[in-house]
């Protein structure tokens, strides 16, 4: 278990360290000079030279990635071209909002879509599961900001249940919660139609096995068997349908964040982008990789705990 | 008289397919006392397994429809409600199945399993039910019950598994015992101790056994009673020595006579096919094949086979299975030698590394006299060629989405043997030498039974014209009747073609009828080979008298398993990396005849 723990960090560290390489090469290989972007078309040659070179961009490439490196390990990623703040600060900042997000409707998604999904299993093409498929399919194919903005007219501007604009920086859990709930409910909805399906699969796949059989000569009442028995040799695809969403949920959460108008990594990378802040891109694909890595490793972690086959060696 | 413990009158069950009904159990009636085993025989689709789930009521309730009679202790359980069947299912009848491996959920630990039973029937507390378990666990005979108790299936074996699904069946004292073919999957010495265990547990605890197999050997070690099912109907029903002295329907007279008998064949030295049945009259026994031996075609010196088990941050090898270690045998042109042993002993590795499928670490294969590690690859390539082999599982051996005919094409065309339309006609000949017919080359796998898939097997397999063909266990997974003809297939094929087979098995009455010679094999180890008639009639090793003896002898009257057989489990063949296996020292007994110098010898 220690054993197979370290290989997996070790495994991390490499990614991060080919990631960073990666990243910083396309910054370099980006069309535009920053100390232009930074300083505006009108600057003069002389102010130019001076903001290149006291942004080291003079010095030989690998001096340039070794700087980069050894900022990155202590945790300076530099300073935001845009706003003259540290990178990783920014980053701090909204952080957590976009934790929240993700990790509420993640529950929420495991709340709804694996009852679903082990529902429409146990009453196989029977009404129950034709609603459902249906119901997961439309959850699949409609698109994050078009469910987003119905559920702003319904429940924001029709029904006033929830403020349009959610700042998510409220002061009581009260006021954060009705901030969260929309947006929460937009992802977490895509995500029960993942899990749904694929829990049904699994479900239906564990049913037809001979331990299940075991379980109702041994006279168990159905529920038992279901819940005890089945739904565990279920999860495993469950549990890597949920570690890939999680990246795609990020990616999400993006459309999201502009449509409840919410802070977090989604909204502070389009402004990036839109404004050409290198340094905070930078930071930020390395913040994505990491929790890309982070979430992997749990995934791994997980699978031990819901089958004892699975040995870490 | 008391009345019986199950009591089923006129059962008839159908499935559903599409608007209609199919039966596949008609107006099928018996009875079972208290402390009676009665055997259900027949062969697959027999209607044996759905006649059990019938009385537990297991059938998917939409797709099946269950009609007549079926009482348990007087009381009617096909139109019980529900929650009282639950209450009789693992209650007042308790179930073993086939599959001791996939019977038991990996995800929860066997002790839990087994609590869980005895908590929903017999009103325990926790603790109380922990110590119940434990006791069983100990009734069964688990080795080190107390630490096992917290462990999961996959760390016990086949035979373990099955005895935990044996005490589960036991743990709430049931009126009845149903026991769905529960040692098939078994080797032959754990098949015996599991017979022996239900045996010793129903003169215990007085209950009635419904014991359903194929298996007529079997039978006549355990039942009071036989039924006998022919495709849904309950053809012949008796006492076991009745029906096995004189059987009165045909169909019984066939199962019976298709049934191999170890040491039918006496001392005669070569192979015999089984007599055909299906004419009318039957067949009477054919005598012994002409001996047609000749030159030496394949020769193994000190093979050794290892696998490593790797491990740790970096992978390194940690420990080795040995399977297979040292071990030197020879085949004839014409001849059969057998290798026996039970799973886990090496004799499959052995098939695969002469044919190049494994790496052996070690030894010499000598093939029409040339040394295969010597060959370079289009040397091996045309070594290859002419030694085939045929597996285990006709349906997993054959793509599904390939034709018959394109299945046994392909090797001919691959090798450049024929091209064209010539092709065709190799393919149509070598399937009427299997006995199947030219209206079969565009068919597809699933369109034929288990034993004309395995004809198809046979014929891909002599495609290549082939001298040697190792057939690992292709026909432990047949019915009865099936297996003779498909060994008969294969004697005359030897006898037509002077082809020579590897045959390993571990079926030690089939082992009788196709060999010339026989090699037992233990823990990777040859410790025995010689002549048939004398490695089976007069075995040396002790391993070898130890596995005769647990093969069933299909008569009531030589009944052999014993309650109270001892516990073994094979010895490991996985070993530290410094291990230093000692070379196979083997000892002449007579001639031909050799044992490996061990501690039994």
């Amino acid at each position: 278990m220690t054993a197979f723990f370290v290989k997996r960090l070790a495994f991390s560290v490499i990614t991060l360290f080919g990631v960073l390489t990666i990243v910083f090469f396309i910054v370099r290989v980006l069309p535009g000079d920053p100390a232009l972007v930074i300083l505006g078309d009108q600057a003069s040659q002389a102010a130019i030279d001076a903001m290149r070179d006291r942004l080291g961009l003079n010095d030989p490439l690998f001096t340039q990635y070794l700087r980069f490196l050894g900022g990155a390990l202590v945790g300076d990623w530099g300073v935001s071209m845009v706003s003259g703040r540290p990178v990783v600060e920014e980053i701090l900042k909204v952080l957590p909002a976009t934790i929240e997000l993700t990790v509420v409707s993640l529950i929420l998604g495991a709340v709804v879509g694996i009852p679903l999904g082990v529902w429409s299993a146990v009453r196989r093409n029977e009404v129950p599961d034709y609603i459902i498929r249906i119901a997961s399919l439309l959850g699949l194919s409609l698109p994050a900001f078009v469910s987003a903005i119905l559920l702003l007219l319904m429940f924001a501007i029709t029904l006033r249940w929830f403020p349009v604009m959610s700042s998510g920086q409220g002061d009581t859990l009260a006021d954060r919660a009705r901030d969260l709930a929309l947006p929460a409910i937009n992802l977490g909805l895509i995500m029960s139609a993942y899990i749904t399906r694929v829990a049904r699969s699994a479900m239906l796949e564990v049913l037809n096995q001979d331990y299940v059989r075991t379980a109702h000569a041994k006279g168990l009442v159905f529920n038992v068997i279901i819940w005890r028995h089945c739904l565990r040799n279920a999860l495993i695809p469950v549990v890597t349908v949920v570690g890939l969403y999680l990246g795609i949920l990020i990616g999400n959460s993006v459309l999201t964040e502009i449509v409840f108008n919410r802070p977090g990594l989604g909204k502070l990378i389009v402004g990036a982008l839109n404004q050409r802040d290198y340094t905070m891109l930078q930071g930020m694909m390395v913040i994505y990789t990491l929790i890309v890595v982070l979430v992997n490793l749990l995934t791994d972690l997980v699978y031990g705990l819901i089958d004892p086959r699975i040995q870490y060696s | 008289m008391s009345a019986p413990v199950l009591n089923v009158e006129n059962l008839t069950v159908s499935f559903r397919s599409g608007e209609a009904w199919n039966s596949v159990v008609r107006d099928f009636s018996f009875t079972i006392d208290a402390g009676e085993t009665v055997a259900v025989v027949g062969e697959s689709g027999s209607g044996k397994s759905v006649t059990a789930l019938s009385i537990m009521r297991l059938l998917p309730e939409r797709q099946s429809r269950i009609e007549g009679r079926i009482s348990l202790s007087g009381r009617e359980l096909t139109a019980l409600p529900e929650p009282e069947m639950r209450n009789v299912r693992g209650g007042e009848i308790g179930m073993i199945f086939q599959e001791p491996m996939t019977s038991l959920n990996p995800v929860l630990t066997t002790g839990f399993q087994l609590i869980e039973a005895l908590r929903r029937h017999r009103d325990m507390d926790y603790a109380a039910a922990r110590a119940e378990a434990l006791r069983l666990f100990d009734l069964v005979r688990i080795p080190d019950a107390a630490r096992r108790i917290d462990e999961h299936p996959h760390t016990f074996s086949g035979g373990q598994r099955q005895r935990v699904m044996i005490a589960m069946a036991m743990a709430c004292r049931p009126k009845l015992l149903i026991a769905d073919e529960p040692t098939t999957a078994l080797d032959v010495t754990i098949q015996a101790q599991i017979l022996g265990l239900i045996r010793e547990l129903q003169t215990e605890y007085g209950m009635a056994v419904m014991f359903i197999t194929h298996d007529m050997g079997v039978v006549a070690e355990i039942a009071d009673r036989v039924e006998v099912m022919l495709k849904g109907d309950g053809v012949e029903s008796g006492p076991v020595e009745q029906v096995f002295a004189n059987p009165r329907h045909d169909y019984t007279r066939r199962l019976l006579a298709a049934v191999p008998k170890l040491g039918a064949l006496g001392d005669t030295a070569t192979p015999r096919r089984f007599p055909d049945l299906t004419t009318t009259p039957p067949e009477p026994e054919p005598g012994p094949e002409d001996d047609q031996r000749g030159k030496e075609i394949l020769a193994v010196q000190g093979l050794v086979t290892r696998f490593d088990i790797r491990g740790g941050v970096f992978g390194r090898v940690k420990k080795r299975v040995h399977a297979v270690e040292d071990i030197s045998f020879d085949i004839r042109e014409g001849e059969t030698l057998s290798l026996v042993g039970e799973s886990g002993c090496g004799k499959s590795t052995t098939g695969r590394s002469i044919l190049q499928l494994e790496q052996p670490r070690a030894g010499n294969i000598l093939f029409e006299g040339r040394d295969l590690a010597d060959s370079n690859k289009s040397e091996l390539r045309a070594l290859r060629r002419r030694m085939q082999i045929i597996f285990q599982d006709p349906y997993g051996s054959l793509n599904p989405r390939k034709t018959v005919g394109a299945a046994i094409g392909e090797p001919i065309r691959v090798h450049g043997l024929k091209s064209g339309a010539a092709v065709e006609d190799e393919v149509v000949r070598l399937l009427e030498l299997v006995g199947l017919s030219r209206d079969h080359v565009l068919r597809y796998p699933h369109e034929f039974s288990g034993g004309q898939r395995q004809r198809i097997c046979i014929a891909r397999s002599l495609a290549l014209n082939p001298r040697l063909i190792v057939a690992d266990e292709s026909v432990s997974a047949l019915d009865a009747s099936i297996k003779a003809q498909v060994v008969n297939l294969m004697l005359d094929l030897q006898r037509e073609m002077g082809l020579a087979y590897l045959f390993i098995s571990h079926d030690i009455s089939i082992v009788e009828r196709v060999s010339h010679r026989v090699a037992v094999m233990l823990s990777g180890r040859i410790v025995e080979i010689g002549p048939r008639s004398e490695v089976l009639n007069r075995p040396v090793h002790d391993y070898t008298k130890k596995l005769i003896a647990a093969v069933p002898v299909p008569d009531p009257s030589q009944r052999r398993i014993r309650t109270g057989l001892i516990e073994e489990e094979l010895p490991s063949v996985i070993r530290p990396l410094d291990w230093q296996p000692a070379p196979s020292k083997m000892i002449e007994v007579g001639p031909d005849h050799f044992v490996l110098q061990d501690d039994s010898t």
